[in-house]
């Protein structure tokens, strides 16, 4: 009987035939009326940042006459809320698309597609005259500490340029402010005629963060701040940055691709694949209950510093598709361990599941 | 001179002198002693234990740089028994790339050197006659036989016999380790016309596709003719250890293999590396940051800070029962998917200045834990069990007492 019934199943798997084209323009036209009846809303007024189906394409192969002929999709069709005192973390593999989508929002890079809502405004087509007045308010911590210092400038010139720039301060008080700030970020203040060579790499990552602070923003997005650093150098970074958030009411956007970081910083998690979102909720639904298998799987794979606690794995075959060229249908088909016909040719839709929990997985739909 | 410039490591030109000219006769009398030419017996000697395959004892490997000796390696003892994979832990600077690299012989001359102690190593070398030739068979083959050499008193031109033959090395950032303008395949078979006398282009590459094989590679015969751009990090990386093992090492130093690549590429290379120790019945040495790694891979850990061995262990006491006050603050430092706390636990202040150690106990400044004693000398490794050794006054004094 049991028999019967598992060959019925397989049998239903294997039956309907895809036309690939046919349900790539379903999938589109669905899309199309999706972001035009979202464009259409208001703006929530209690959130920061709202960004609405979020694209950005790099073009690979041009025309003479200058026509975009084959495109690498970095950020394919990105929805969120960020609310102010909120940390939104970030994870995926190297490749997945998660720093062009905090520069998008930054509009260090010009979107392609969708809108970003930043404090009540669609900024998304301003220009840099206008971003200036906004970039007062919304910063960036690169990743690497080394590398984002300039070597010619104390700290002291560092962490003063922008409050001059932005007139945070009258030109009086710039050095007892630039002071104050430096206390903020556990920089001592003799520190303030040195140069960045003098310093090692979390003290620079400090003077980083002093600099994205020094202009009193509402918004940072922290292009994996830790990740060159050392573990006990990494937990006072993520203290402070704790801290600082207390105290002036900051919302992160924290970009990493280390996970148990990622978890203790963060209050909403999204998960990104070859530049779309898997998966995005809560803190607790996304640990206590992931819902897509890549989830799981990257959970799975982090090795737990306890000799006894051995992990079920999902192994994972392969690597990383290439973005410029991703997989038909589900990106993740060719690595997913429980992929089934219909993943390879139907992109399944991305939907809220719980309350505040989306995941975009075909698998969950027939549930 | 003023404290603060002091503070900041400011020298005169004074002592910029007097330190080049120490540096200078030190430099130069290591720099002959390594490329000296010597017999055989010079540097044959025998193993403290006959059951490791690695004895590292109270080894210094020092740079001389132009603001002083950098003790990069200060007294590093530890052993690496047969079929074992012991793991080597800490943060960046504390020496666990240069006690790799002196095992390898690797240290860049004329500033780095090893200063001083002993690497032993049980090699299983060609059999050698009197005046140093290989002994060759009736049928043509040669004749092997088990002998222990001590590594750090080789000198570098007989090093051959054991660098990418008895002992091999994964690096960490795989691009860089590979030449990109050959194949895999000729960098491949490159080893084995190295290190298997009378290898023909045929077997040379008949042992490459079978290693390529071995560590799992789909199509071995494509990778083969592939150049290194054409592949993926996680593919390199296999690539590279494929190429440690053609040789048939006894030994092979990973540092670092995992750190440049993803997670889910991260477990399928440890799951390899843990395969391959069984298959080819020899040990690791296993260099790492990631506390997790460790836990998962080793049977032996050793714990390093500031160029010296503060702990060591098997992994069961290294993670239930860590006695050190840093491998206790770098365990809870690390945030983990289980824990569930409001602030991470931090270890306070940096790693001292290393031209410039105290005679003190290194980790002195950080430590929450201070007694009285710690303000003496640098405290002794104390034997706490028969596996678990710990360099800190806290225990020092219970033995005193016991």
């Amino acid at each position: 009987m049991a028999d019967e019934k598992i060959i019925t199943e397989q049998a239903a798997d294997v039956a309907p035939v895809y036309d690939d084209a046919a349900e790539e323009a379903a999938f589109k036209a669905a899309r199309q009326a999706q972001m035009e009846e979202d464009f259409a809303k208001p703006f929530d007024p209690e959130a920061i940042l709202e960004v609405r189906h979020l694209r950005k394409c790099f073009p690979l192969k041009k025309t003479l006459g200058g026509k975009v002929t084959k495109e690498l999709i970095a950020v394919d069709d990105i929805s969120f809320k960020l609310k102010p005192g909120e940390t939104l973390g970030i994870v995926g593999e190297s490749g997945c698309g998660k720093t062009t989508m905090g520069r998008a929002i930054l509009k260090l890079h010009q979107p392609s597609g969708g809108q970003i809502i930043f404090n009540g405004e669609d900024i998304t087509n301003y220009k840099s005259s206008q971003m200036r007045e906004i970039r007062k308010q919304m910063q960036i911590i690169f990743q690497d500490p080394y590398s984002s210092l300039p070597p010619r400038s104390t700290v002291g010139g560092i962490l003063s340029e922008p409050v001059e720039v932005h007139k945070i301060v009258p030109k009086a008080e710039i050095k007892d402010y630039v002071l104050e700030l430096m206390d903020k970020c556990g920089l001592r203040d003799y520190y303030y005629e040195r140069y960045p060579h003098e310093f090692s790499g979390g003290q620079r990552q400090r003077i980083c963060i002093a600099r994205a602070l020094s202009v009193n923003p509402k918004l940072v997005v922290c292009d994996e701040p830790v990740s060159a650093l050392d573990v006990s150098i990494q937990a006072q970074i993520i203290n402070l940055l704790k801290d600082l958030q207390k105290q002036m009411n900051l919302a992160y956007i924290f970009i990493s691709h280390d996970l148990s970081v990622v978890k203790f910083i963060s209050d909403k998690i999204g998960v990104m694949y070859l530049g779309a979102m898997m998966e995005f909720g809560n803190k607790k639904d996304i640990f206590e209950n992931p819902l897509h298998p890549y989830t799981k799987a990257l959970f799975s794979a982090i090795p737990h510093p306890d000799p006894d606690v051995k992990m079920q794995r999902i192994p994972l075959a392969g690597d990383i598709p290439s973005p410029a060229n991703p997989p038909k249908g589900c990106r993740f088909h060719t690595r997913c361990p429980y992929a089934k016909e219909i993943c390879k040719h139907v992109t399944p839709t991305y939907k809220e599941y719980e309350e505040g929990h989306f995941a975009a997985c075909h698998l969950l739909e027939e549930e | 001179m003023s404290k603060e410039k002091k503070a900041r490591g400011y020298l005169t030109g004074r002592e910029i002198r007097a330190i080049a000219k120490a540096n200078k006769a030190d430099m130069k009398r290591l720099e002959a002693y390594k490329n000296r030419k010597a017999d055989e017996e010079e540097f044959l000697t025998e193993m403290k234990d006959p059951s490791n395959i690695l004895e590292i004892e109270d080894l210094h490997t020092y740079f001389f740089t132009e603001q002083g000796v950098v003790k990069a390696v200060n007294g590093v003892s530890f052993n690496i028994p047969k079929n074992a994979t012991v793991g080597i832990v800490g943060e960046s600077g504390c020496g666990k790339s240069v006690t790799s690299m002196s095992v390898m012989r690797l240290i860049q001359g004329p500033t780095g050197q090893i200063y001083s102690g002993s690497i032993r190593f049980k090699a299983h070398d060609v059999a050698r006659d009197a005046k140093g030739k290989p002994i060759k068979n009736e049928d043509g083959t040669y004749a092997t036989e088990d002998k222990t050499y001590d590594i750090a008193k080789m000198p570098i031109r007989e090093i051959h016999r054991i660098r990418g033959k008895q002992i091999a090395m994964i690096f960490q950032e795989p691009m860089t380790s590979l030449n990109p303008v050959f194949t895999i395949g000729q960098q491949l078979d490159e080893v084995t016309f190295i290190h298997t006398p009378g290898a023909t282009k045929e077997s040379a590459k008949a042992r490459s596709i079978e290693m390529l094989n071995l560590v799992g590679i789909a199509m071995p015969e494509r990778v083969y003719a592939a150049f290194p751009h054409e592949l993926s990090g996680g593919m390199r990386q296999r690539v590279m250890i494929a190429m440690a093992l053609a040789a048939d090492p006894r030994l092979i130093i990973a540092d670092e293999p995992t750190t440049a690549l993803d997670v889910t590429i991260q477990a399928q290379i440890l799951d390899l590396l843990r395969d391959l120790k069984d298959k080819i019945d020899g040990s690791i040495l296993l260099i790492t940051h990631d506390l997790g790694v460790i836990a998962e891979m080793a049977d032996y850990v050793v714990v390093m800070y500031a160029g010296k061995v503060i702990e060591q262990g098997t992994v069961e006491e290294i993670f239930h029962n860590p006695l050190h006050p840093y491998t206790i603050g770098l365990q809870k430092s690390k945030p983990t998917l289980k824990s569930d706390d409001e602030a991470l636990f931090n270890i306070p202040g940096n790693v001292p200045n290393p031209v410039d150690m105290p005679n003190y106990c290194y980790f002195k400044e950080r430590c929450d834990k201070c007694v009285k004693a710690c303000s003496g000398d640098y405290p002794c490794m104390v034997q706490v069990s028969p596996t678990h050794y710990v360099a800190c006054h806290l225990y020092d004094k219970e033995e005193n007492h016991g």
